[in-house]
């Protein structure tokens, strides 16, 4: 099948078409989708490594799934980050290390050059936002990185999370709150001017 | 939302698209490649000739194809040369070269349905 076909088949269809054999399909699928699920398992874990690890895990799982796909079920990348937010729970609770390690990141200075100096705010921004992140509880974190990093509808985070949509809104809510909360200190030292 | 936070996701939400390791491409492609199920096989089309000679081959390496192709051949010569007259009977209706209306297929029939043949 051309490329260009494959440009236009939407990720139902791709996986559809590896299941019958095609080889071009899973390449096309993991072009799309790879980049989203390591972002959104890296925001997750703050573990690029582990991130793709997940990221590997969770297209193995579509790759199985594959010869058994509905068309009338949930979109694939929905269905993938489901995945990838069990995984990263199931990691999380195995490993207890999350809070240390995040504010240990954002206590050390990595280097003073003044050339560097917009990308380390830049970087000492993303920082500090992973470890208040990393201070929320699971489903906040995941609700709250869904819906306004990884930009889901809330009726599609409440498919992937599997709970409903007021919980969603309550979930982001109470996850943005504790944000503002835990950066309100932060302002100056992240570069930001006092109001 | 205070407005730092809302610069905060936009910067985050700027990185997300950033292309995974190579590293990782190839191992969820070498994953790809040996989960995917095999196409199905289809076997290469052949010429007429080819599929009707390898349809009949096997038919006539057996002896009792042209031993029944044999006894069919004598038995319509011998039909053709003397014919029963039941045959011949109704050879004449269907040329029309007898007056006759019917055709007693079964001559004995009515005589056994009556009970009279005892």
């Amino acid at each position: 099948m051309a490329r260009d076909t494959f440009a236009q088949l939407n990720d139902e269809a791709l996986v559809v078409l590896y299941a019958n054999g095609d080889p071009d399909a899973a390449r096309v699928l993991a072009q799309r989708l790879l980049p989203r699920i390591v972002s959104y398992a890296g925001r997750l874990l703050m573990d690029r490594t582990e991130a793709e690890d997940i990221a590997q895990e969770a297209m193995l799982r579509l790759w199985r799934v594959a010869p058994d796909w509905r068309q009338d079920q949930a979109k694939v990348s929905t269905w993938v980050y489901r995945v990838v937010t069990n995984l990263c729970t199931d990691r999380h609770r195995a490993r207890k290390r999350w809070q240390t390690e995040a504010l240990d990141k954002v206590a050390e200075p990595e280097d003073a050059t003044p050339g560097v100096l917009a990308g380390m705010i830049n970087a000492d921004r993303m920082a500090a936002l992973d470890a208040a992140l990393a201070c929320l509880p699971d489903r906040q974190r995941e609700a709250v990185v869904l819906r306004h990093i990884e930009g889901l509808t809330n009726p599609q985070i409440a498919e992937v999370l599997q709970i409903n949509v007021e919980a969603v809104e309550s979930l982001t809510a109470r996850g943005k709150r504790a944000l503002t909360t835990a950066l309100a200190g932060q302002r100056q030292t992240l570069g930001y001017k006092e109001v | 939302m205070m407005p730092d936070l809302d610069d905060l996701f936009a910067t985050a939400a700027a990185q997300t698209g950033a292309a995974p390791s190579d590293d990782l491409v190839a191992r969820v492609l070498a994953d790809a490649a040996r989960e995917q199920p095999r196409s199905k096989e289809r076997p290469a089309p052949q010429p007429p000739g080819v599929q009707m000679r390898d349809f009949l081959a096997p038919l006539f390496q057996r002896a009792g194809v042209p031993a029944g192709l044999m006894a069919a051949a004598v038995a319509g010569f011998y039909l053709g040369f003397a014919p029963p007259a039941a045959l011949l009977q109704l050879t004449d209706a269907v040329s029309g070269t007898s007056g006759l209306e019917s055709v007693d297929l079964m001559p004995g029939v009515d005589a056994l349905l009556s009970g009279d043949e005892q």
